[in-house]
């Protein structure tokens, strides 16, 4: 599953998830799509919302290495 | 804003977007433009735009504010709100009292109310037979948006229309679906680079796209391509 089809998922739900894709992206220096899919793994594995884990790492409150 | 200085940023915008069209642009700038004359002239609080995507639905594409809490709304909006409906009958859908009838589509009116939003305007984009998206202006207090900024969004919005419409005419054989999904995956790399920005510099997504927006202002280059550049690592603030 390419970026794109889960970002157009991901619109629905506002922008947050590309937002924290940045800071992933600019915290391990990793492309886009592996930072989209270490965001979408945590929130899998640790029950959250991809929303929710977006959310944290926007605030500091979660890195993911 | 008295009316004398309002009528010459109004000018402003249209000859702005005029030169736009005229040199040169990407999607995504423009309506970028749009929303921020929209916001700086006309008597709302917040505006957005969302285009149709490859998969038939509507997208937000632009919006005046970077909370997430206006980007979501606008997206149940687009489920079931006044900008679908806008979008389906190729009218001005206008929302004076989102109280009045709040039943009317529960989750849009429920968010909306939350946020503070009382009145909706949505405008479609729309040159003759072809519908690409709507302008949607949000409003804190309630009743009709005036007369006279309806005309001067329905006129930003029929300018950019055409430039999007002839654009696409003049320069490539690229399907108008192509060209409407490539300015919502520019959205998705812009809010990656602000991401990166805010995460590098120190700063918070607000002032990132600031950052963002200045250097591509000053380098005369599209939001998209700094963006790209950003999101690669080939470009730091």
């Amino acid at each position: 599953m390419g970026v794109e089809d889960h970002t157009r998922t991901r619109m629905a739900v506002g922008w947050e998830v590309h937002q924290a894709t940045g800071t992933v992206i600019a915290q391990t220096s990793c492309s886009a799509d592996e930072a989209l899919e270490r965001i979408l793994e945590y929130a899998h594995s640790s029950g959250a919302s991809v929303d929710q884990v977006a959310e944290d790492i926007l605030a500091d409150r979660l890195k993911l290495s | 804003m008295n009316e004398t200085v309002r009528l010459e940023h109004l000018f402003d915008a249209f000859a702005t977007l005029a030169d736009t069209l005229v040199a040169g642009y990407d999607v995504l700038d423009l309506l970028q433009l749009l929303v921020e004359n929209c916001h700086d002239l006309l008597d709302v609080d917040s505006a957005g735009i969302l285009l149709e995507n490859a998969a038939g639905r509507l997208e937000v594409v632009a919006s005046t504010s970077e909370a997430n809490t206006l980007v979501e709304m606008m997206q149940l909006d687009a489920d079931a709100g006044p900008c679908l409906e806008c979008f389906h009958t190729r009218a001005i859908v206008s929302v004076p009292d989102i109280d009045v009838d709040p039943s009317r589509w529960p989750d849009f009116c429920a968010t909306a109310l939350a946020q503070g939003i009382h009145s909706v305007y949505a405008i479609p984009l729309r040159l003759r037979e072809t519908t690409i998206g709507t302008l949607n202006l949000m409003r804190n207090e309630r009743g009709e948006l005036n007369q006279r900024d309806i005309r001067a969004a329905q006129a930003l919005a029929d300018v950019a229309t055409i430039g999007i419409l002839q654009e696409r005419t003049i320069r490539d054989a690229s399907t108008l679906r192509d060209q409407l999904q490539h300015a919502l995956s520019s959205r998705i790399i812009i809010e990656q680079a602000k991401g990166v920005v805010a995460e590098t510099a120190n700063v918070s997504i607000e002032a990132a796209f600031a950052l963002i927006r200045e250097h591509a202002r000053s380098n005369q280059t599209a939001l998209r391509l700094v963006a790209q550049q950003l999101v690669a690592r080939d470009l730091r603030f």
